[in-house]
């Protein structure tokens, strides 16, 4: 007798809440519209087009997917930077997350000095931006120098410690799988630290944000710390892991160091071949979103949300 | 004898006492070690070149001399705030990235919210989107954005700066409409319930019951929008033609490799110059860095009242 009520209720609260959504993304769906999918359908015209700059601006001439065979079928080099780029991520996404959380608990805890530690873990997303390092590097005097004295390189710590680790590893006389991975991680200890410096911030951020009386309520019962992070810290943060697996993996595809990204920058600006880098960006973007879509059901599986 | 027999009969709690004060001794010291290895590679790189920004000539053709410079000088960063027009170029760049930050950080609250607590048709759809959004290389859509805000006429204003920003499409937007969802998805409904039964509309509750207790996320964000938008060479060498940013000085310095007008000519005081450089772009944001972490470690207290 009363369902019909209910539904009726019910059905407003949808339309209701249907509408405040709207009400939210609004700004949103406004700026897809504008600034990514007209700039994006201009760039797939291009992507089938032969972009040559006149008086007027500049003239398409179509070419169908010629531009698109000449970069998997010609191009001896965009498969193999697409491949290697893949495989890099993969090692680094999972040791970056992991570190990144391990350093964002110890940061969380107590201790003297803190918040000093907090800002320098903070400083490579300053020094190792784009403009930073390509001052760095673009200067041929600043490379000289830093080869000389092995100082001013940013890998030269990893490798100095990595040589020392070599030997030692030899010594241990352990698998070479073992040896290798481990000199792989060690030498590339530099560009992991910079690349944990985002997601550790975004994972203290999640750790700060639990309710201390969690915490409390839970140390009363009798739960050691070891269960406390199993059962409280990693489940609580667990929606931030998703966003620092994401972060990671666009950020290690389209950093500016990336090779392919550089090649898509430089087919366009240097040899100002605007279709065959709009190919190329649109081959390696959808190749990037078919890797998220895989990792993003894979780890959605596994995160608490409170529902 | 008695302290041996003393020992035996140490009461089980006192030595598990002992135990764990031991262990935590211990942890401290490891974590300890761990934090400074962990620094060092991170300042190393940083120490050297603020050494050498300080450095002459002469310092640098001296092979005795590494990192203490000899002939300590301040003329580097006397050349080089001339060179950026200085005190000007750092209040447009600084007003610029102040003013990105805070929209981006708005919308991106209001947008995130949207996507995790209400439900619409399109939801999904839109999501998918502003991932995709992040994904897309930035090169493939300089050049219809150039084309559409120059239509306009607002180039050289921060207008293209701030309708990105606001519709949540500019730098990196995408990742901070995620971590705010994703933030907003791990807060427990109840507490918006609570309100709506004690009959607040949702933007009541969105604004006092979540926006609160989100503030170390929307800290986050801002300090990550505006430290990015500082760095910028990308968006703001096109969208900018005529205005001087910090890094668009920095950069042109490297395209140009020529100072002869202020009287320097030789390259490698003009590396010296730009490691300057270097530090003054980077000490404003460590700056804000500081003072943004204070917003962390109040809201621990904060957040006790969320949850």
């Amino acid at each position: 007798m009363a369902s019909p009520k209910k539904s009726r209720r019910s059905r407003s609260l949808e339309v209701k809440q249907r509408r405040m959504g709207y009400v939210f993304v609004a700004p949103l769906i406004v700026g897809m519209l504008v600034f990514v999918a007209f700039p994006v359908i201009q760039s797939l015209i291009f992507s089938f087009s032969k972009l040559s700059v006149v008086a007027s601006g500049y003239k398409l001439d179509f070419l169908g997917m010629e531009n698109y065979r000449y970069i998997f079928a010609v191009d001896p080099e965009f498969r193999n930077t697409v491949l290697s780029s893949i495989g890099n991520m993969l090692i680094n996404v999972v040791v970056v997350v992991l570190f990144s959380f391990f350093l964002a608990s110890l940061l969380n805890q107590k201790f003297r000095g803190r918040s000093i530690v907090r800002a320098i873990l903070f400083l490579p997303v300053i020094i190792a931006s784009g403009v930073v390092e390509s001052v760095d590097k673009g200067d041929q005097f600043s490379s000289l120098l830093s080869a000389g004295t092995q100082a001013g390189g940013s890998s030269a710590v990893g490798e100095q410690l990595s040589e020392k680790l070599i030997e030692y590893l030899q010594q241990l006389n352990i698998g070479p799988q073992i040896t290798d991975f481990v000199i792989d991680t060690v030498s590339r200890v530099y560009d992991i630290t910079v690349m944990s410096a985002v997601p550790i911030i975004i994972f203290l951020a999640g750790l700060q944000s639990v309710s201390p009386s969690l915490f409390e309520a839970s140390y009363m019962e009798g739960a050691t710390k070891w269960e406390v992070f199993w059962k409280i810290s990693l489940p609580m943060v667990s929606p931030l892991i998703l966003v620092a697996v994401i972060y990671c993996i666009i950020d290690s595809f389209t950093n500016v160091s990336n090779p392919v990204i550089s090649r898509i920058h430089s087919l366009a600006y240097d040899s100002l071949n605007f279709g065959q880098s709009s190919a190329m960006a649109w081959s390696y973007m959808l190749i990037i979103l078919a890797v998220l879509g895989i990792v993003y059901k894979l780890i959605s599986r596994y995160i608490f949300y409170h529902e | 004898m008695e302290k041996v027999g003393r020992k035996r009969w140490l009461s089980p709690e006192k030595k598990q006492a002992a135990a764990r004060r031991t262990g935590m001794v211990a942890w401290a010291v490891i974590r300890g070690i761990l934090l400074a290895g962990i620094c060092f590679v991170v300042l190393f790189p940083l120490f050297s070149k603020i050494s050498r920004s300080f450095m002459s000539v002469e310092d640098l053709y001296n092979l005795t001399v590494r990192y203490i410079p000899a002939h300590f000088t301040t003329e580097n960063y006397q050349l080089m705030w001339v060179w950026m027009d200085m005190p000007k170029t750092l209040f447009v760049t600084l007003g610029i990235s102040l003013l990105v930050a805070f929209c981006q950080t708005a919308s991106a609250t209001w947008v995130g919210y949207g996507f995790a607590r209400f439900k619409f048709r399109g939801r999904n759809v839109l999501f998918v989107a502003l991932i995709v959004g992040m994904v897309i290389p930035p090169d493939l859509m300089l050049m219809p954005l150039y084309l559409i805000f120059q239509g306009a006429h607002l180039i050289d204003t921060p207008w293209p700066f701030v309708l990105m920003g606001l519709t949540c499409t500019g730098l990196k937007n995408g990742l901070y409409v995620f971590l705010l969802r994703q933030y907003f998805l791990g807060m427990p409904k109840e507490l918006e319930e609570a309100a709506y039964v004690d009959g607040a509309g949702p933007l009541k509750a969105f604004v006092t019951i979540m926006l609160p207790g989100a503030v170390p996320m929307m800290v986050t964000v801002f300090l990550f929008s505006c430290v990015w938008q500082w760095l910028d060479s990308l968006y703001s060498s096109v969208f900018f033609q005529e205005i001087q940013t910090m890094t668009s000085a920095l950069t042109s310095m490297g395209h140009v490799n020529d100072m002869s007008g202020m009287g320097v000519s030789d390259p490698a005081a003009i590396t010296l110059i730009k490691y300057a450089g270097i530090v003054m772009l980077i000490l404003p944001m460590m700056v804000l860095y500081l003072f943004c972490q204070r917003y962390f470690v109040e809201s621990i207290e904060r957040s006790g009242l969320v949850g």
